[in-house]
């Protein structure tokens, strides 16, 4: 038989012991949980290359940010992986970036404003230079059979009047070399 | 002969405009050209600008007038800004009390970093990012340490392109004080 008092006393230790169990349970599993979390959330190498392949150096000319090893692309590259640690978006880290060192950095003008011309030039310029082709090619084509002059032995075929005289004064010259 | 007297004009109005096209083309590149090779300003009004400060606040720079401004453009990463630091910051805290106000302006660099740098130095005049490089390009600057310093009526007085020594800095601001 265990003594009333003995009883009482036992049982007012165990729902202290039970806290301090539950407490202790409680703190390791939100530790492994947040290291789960922290594991979780660490960007990998080739997460933040990809981020980094898009972007440029803001004080290099035309460097990717991913081939870049100077100590701001490597500050930068540390600032993209503490950004997608904390669940941000590629394209939300772009903006960032922009932000901070301006469009420089999307290595390509904005396209706003001025700039605009930048993006329509070269397809005017190409534009124009094959409607520039077309149209030659078109005249070309058109006047050909007009000019033609049959098919002559050696080649002769199409040869303008001029060229004929002047083919002949160089026969001539060469004859009186000789 | 029609033909011919067809195609002639076409092909002369097609050579003007691909003349008239490439000297549009070549002035725009010109144009270009000119204006970056537009250098700091090392005289008259500074321009002006808005800093978001690092402790949260904003400074502007017009509504420092009546002061001698001390406008140092520094980044983390750079070595002579290192170098500098001390002198500017003991030479800040020789005269914020005398009309003096100088202004960290952090370019291309990263938030962490450059808060590192300036507890590294314990620097204590107001310090904020060049948001977008914006105000490096305004004072056209074309990289770290640059410094300008500004009378009190809001023009640049002297660009200094490289780390500033205290008696050098200290020389400048008695000059523009005495004014």
């Amino acid at each position: 038989m265990i003594p009333e008092n003995h009883m009482s006393s036992r049982n007012a230790i165990k729902p202290s012991t039970k806290f301090i169990v539950s407490t202790l349970t409680l703190l390791l599993i939100l530790t492994l949980f947040g290291n789960f979390i922290a594991i979780a959330a660490t960007p990998t190498p080739n997460e933040v290359e990809a981020v980094a392949r898009t972007l440029y150096c803001p004080l290099c000319v035309g460097q990717r940010l991913d081939a870049c090893e100077i100590p701001l692309c490597i500050d930068m590259k540390r600032e993209i992986a503490e950004q997608l640690a904390q669940g941000r978006t590629p394209e939300e880290i772009r903006q960032y970036f922009v932000a901070q060192y301006g469009p420089v950095v999307l290595g390509e003008p904005p396209r706003k404003g001025f700039n605009w011309l930048a993006w329509v030039i070269p397809f005017l310029v190409l534009a124009g230079a094959a409607a520039f082709v077309l149209i030659r090619v078109r005249q070309w084509s058109s006047t050909q059979p007009a000019t033609a002059g049959g098919t002559g032995p050696e080649g002769t075929a199409g040869t303008e009047p001029e060229e004929d005289e002047y083919t002949r004064q160089v026969e001539r010259e060469l004859a009186e070399w000789e | 002969m029609s033909e011919q007297t067809t195609t002639k004009p076409r092909t002369t109005r097609a050579f003007v405009i691909t003349v008239l096209a490439v000297f549009v083309f070549l002035g725009i590149l010109a144009a270009g050209l000119v204006l970056r090779r537009q250098d700091r300003p090392h005289e008259g009004p500074a321009p002006d600008f808005t800093l978001q400060l690092f402790d949260g606040g904003t400074l502007q720079l017009s509504q420092l007038r009546g002061n001698v401004v001390v406008v140092n453009f520094w980044a983390s990463w750079c070595q002579p800004c290192k170098d500098e630091a001390p002198d500017l910051e003991r030479t800040w805290r020789r005269y914020k009390d005398k009309g003096v106000v100088f202004v960290g302006v952090n370019w291309s660099d990263t938030e962490s970093k450059a808060l590192n740098y300036i507890k590294e130095f314990q620097i204590t005049y107001p310090n904020g990012p060049d948001l977008g490089r914006r105000i490096g390009q305004r004072y056209r600057i074309q990289g770290v340490p640059e410094t300008f310093i500004i009378d009190k009526e809001g023009n640049v007085r002297h660009v200094i392109i490289r780390p500033l020594s205290e008696d050098e800095l200290t020389g400048y601001i008695e000059q523009l004080l005495a004014e």
